[in-house]
């Protein structure tokens, strides 16, 4: 009866079933469609990144034209890549996901295609937009308030598919996967709509203001790329390796404590700020809580290899998935360190904090993004992977490629934060760290270099026409031959 | 629970407005930030009263450009920040729409620059020509901006200046 019911609701909302050939119908085509496409988003935004790193030592470089400079391209390449490339790669793969978990169909392929569209629409006008200065002017929510509208109906479509397929399950137990891509859901129209307030139109008092910028700034981390990496992690160990979980009730207390402790972190981006002590320390105590979810991530991660080391050597997938968690426990370390009062004196405003705004979106969650697509889009184009030697090549250019990164920004950061305070001229200081802004930049391409070959591998799968070996297509816990 | 979604959403949410209501809501009962310094106010005669004025069409430009991502307005009580002027009281971003603290110091910070360099003819020989006026300098050149346009950002940047309040605090309460 019920499943009557949920097949009518779809009928009622998309009546002429043949009429819009675009929007497929194909089982799973829209966890490819979302995950192939997130890959302009990756490549792009990237790509500015890098021109941005260049334009910090060699100032003149492509600064011909008002669209080309540094503000613009900033923040092309941070919605780029967050809004864009992690955000479509985390719910293409929950729709590949989820009705697995729960032993059903994708509630509505034509919806979730429907979402493609309007994702790689949105993100389109939103860079035109960007590019031309036409920006709301507060970080990481640049977008004016019609695209965010916009984007709030397309972020409800993608959650109605998903508790709609929820609705329609035949497992009725949840594995630890649904409930952090469940709780993602909950969460990131909330986290958004906080962030995005109009300020132009409803007066928020500018410390206010300030404050919500920053609870989007951390929430959308943490309750959002965070909870559905985290989900995507839970489900692609046990398939790759064919191990269970090691623990299952460390992950939902993983769950639990995120759901408590992180939404209360916004107000340490505000340290020694125009804000009253109380609310600073609101902010600091429950960071250095988020230590719990973090380890029992990591306690798991590990727990279920451990007897299986040698995975992490075989398997490039499990080679991914084991360094994100790494750089999770290490972006997550730095975290509540940086958000002390007296370390955020030193810290705050220098490259450190460049530095580690990296670490999670690219050397975590890009990371699981890869891993992701590395799994299912073999399976969802019935080809085996095109190069293995390649997804090596990207992972050990993209690891590198981040060492150097960071650690030259997180050195020329701390000295900085020194510098000033000793009352060293700001230029000698900007003459100072010139050499790691190179360093910088070497990093930089090669992070760059990893996506290209990533790209490359991923298009050659795709476009192969026979597949080299015959790959395993039911979801048993098959291993992936490296 | 592990089986009953609304049980799910509900304890979500309900951490969620927990932490929300905490963090976000609170703040506006404390009278102390919602209280507009003489600079905010000054800072509103100029701009949001008049937004025809060269300030108002330099904040916009400087939004527009992304000024903020490399120029922080925000003054800390830190032994970093002591050079930079007074410090950076809640009420002085009250009227800000957006408020454009920025989070990022590539070039200085900006929050009293109008104090610093109150000459507008620097400022705009600055936006052509940044490494011919500091040597060394690695802010790209603005040449490409109307006359116009340069005027209302340097006027914009001589706005940035402190105006006397009798209730700030003389020594601020924390330094590291």
């Amino acid at each position: 009866m019920r499943r009557i019911t949920y097949s009518c609701m779809r009928r009622w909302l998309f009546l002429s079933t043949n009429s819009l050939s675009l929007l497929s119908t194909e089982k799973d085509s829209a966890a490819k469609y979302m995950m192939l496409s997130s890959l302009i988003w990756l490549i792009v935004p990237s790509l500015l990144g890098l021109f941005l790193a260049i334009k910090l030592v060699w100032p003149d470089f492509l600064n011909q034209s008002p669209y080309l400079s540094f503000g613009p391209m900033r923040t092309v390449h941070t919605n780029g890549v967050l809004l864009g490339w992690l955000s479509m790669v985390q719910v293409g793969a929950m729709y590949y996901m989820l009705p697995r978990l729960l032993n059903t169909t994708l509630w509505s392929e034509r919806l979730g295609n429907v979402t493609v569209w309007m994702w790689n629409i949105g993100m389109t006008i939103g860079a035109g937009t960007l590019f031309m200065g036409i920006t709301s002017g507060v970080e990481y929510a640049e977008l004016i308030w019609p695209l965010d509208l916009y984007i709030v109906v397309m972020v409800s479509l993608v959650i109605l598919n998903a508790f709609m397929t929820v609705a329609q399950r035949q497992e009725r137990q949840f594995y630890v996967s649904v409930w952090y891509f469940l709780g993602s859901m909950v969460w990131l129209p909330l986290v958004y709509l906080v962030g995005n307030v109009p300020v132009e139109m409803i007066h928020v008092p500018g410390v206010h203001q300030l404050n919500m910028n920053w609870f989007l700034g951390h929430n959308i981390l943490g309750l959002w790329f965070t909870t559905m990496g985290v989900a995507m992690v839970y489900y692609l160990l046990p398939k790759v390796t064919g191990l269970p979980i090691y623990s299952h009730k460390l992950s939902l207390i993983g769950f639990w404590t995120i759901a408590i402790f992180y939404v209360w972190n916004g107000p340490h981006h505000l340290a020694n700020g125009p804000i009253p002590p109380w609310l600073q320390k609101a902010g600091i105590v429950p960071s250095l809580l988020m230590i719990i979810p973090v380890w029992t991530v990591i306690a798991n991660v590990f727990g279920t290899i451990k007897n299986q080391m040698n995975l992490i050597r075989d398997n490039v997938i499990v080679k991914y998935l084991i360094t994100a968690g790494i750089f999770y426990l290490a972006a997550c370390l730095q975290g509540p360190f940086q958000s002390f009062m007296s370390v955020s004196a030193v810290l705050k405003f220098t490259h450190w904090t460049v530095g580690h705004a990296h670490m999670a979106p690219f050397a975590t969650f890009t990371f699981i993004g890869m891993a992701a697509m590395y799994y299912i889009i073999p399976r969802l184009t019935g080809q085996s992977l095109y190069s293995w030697s390649l997804a090596n090549w990207t992972y050990w250019l993209g690891t590198l490629g981040f060492l150097v990164m960071g650690l030259s920004l997180w050195t020329a950061g701390v000295m900085q934060g020194f510098a000033w305070i000793d009352g060293k001229d700001f230029m000698a200081v900007v003459e100072a760290i010139r050499p790691y802004m190179l360093l910088r930049i070497l990093g930089g391409a090669m992070m760059m270099a990893s996506m290209v070959v990533f790209l490359w591998n991923m298009v050659m799968t795709v476009r192969t026409s026979q597949a080299k070996i015959p790959l395993e297509q039911s979801d048993q816990k098959v291993m992936v031959q490296s | 629970m592990e089986r009953n979604t609304t049980k799910l959403i509900v304890l979500s949410l309900f951490f969620f407005a927990v932490g929300f209501v905490a963090t976000v809501l609170l703040p506006f009962m404390d009278q102390g930030l919602m209280r507009p310094t003489p600079t905010a106010e000054y800072r509103k005669e100029l701009i949001l009263d008049q937004p025809d004025s060269p300030e108002a069409r330099g904040r916009a430009l400087y939004m527009q450009y992304g000024c903020q991502y490399c120029h922080s307005q925000w003054v800390r009580p830190v032994l970093a920040d002591e050079r930079l002027g007074p410090v950076l009281r809640a009420g002085d971003s009250y009227y800000d729409a957006p408020h454009l603290h920025g989070s990022a110091r590539i070039g200085p910070d900006l929050l009293w620059v109008g104090d610093r360099i109150p000459d507008k003819g620097w400022h705009i020989q600055h936006l052509i020509d940044p490494q011919g006026v500091v040597e060394g300098s690695i802010m790209p050149s603005y040449n490409w901006l109307t006359e116009e346009e340069l005027e209302a950002l340097a006027a914009y940047m001589v706005s940035l200046k402190y105006i006397e309040n009798p209730d700030d605090v003389v020594d601020p309460q924390y330094r590291y």
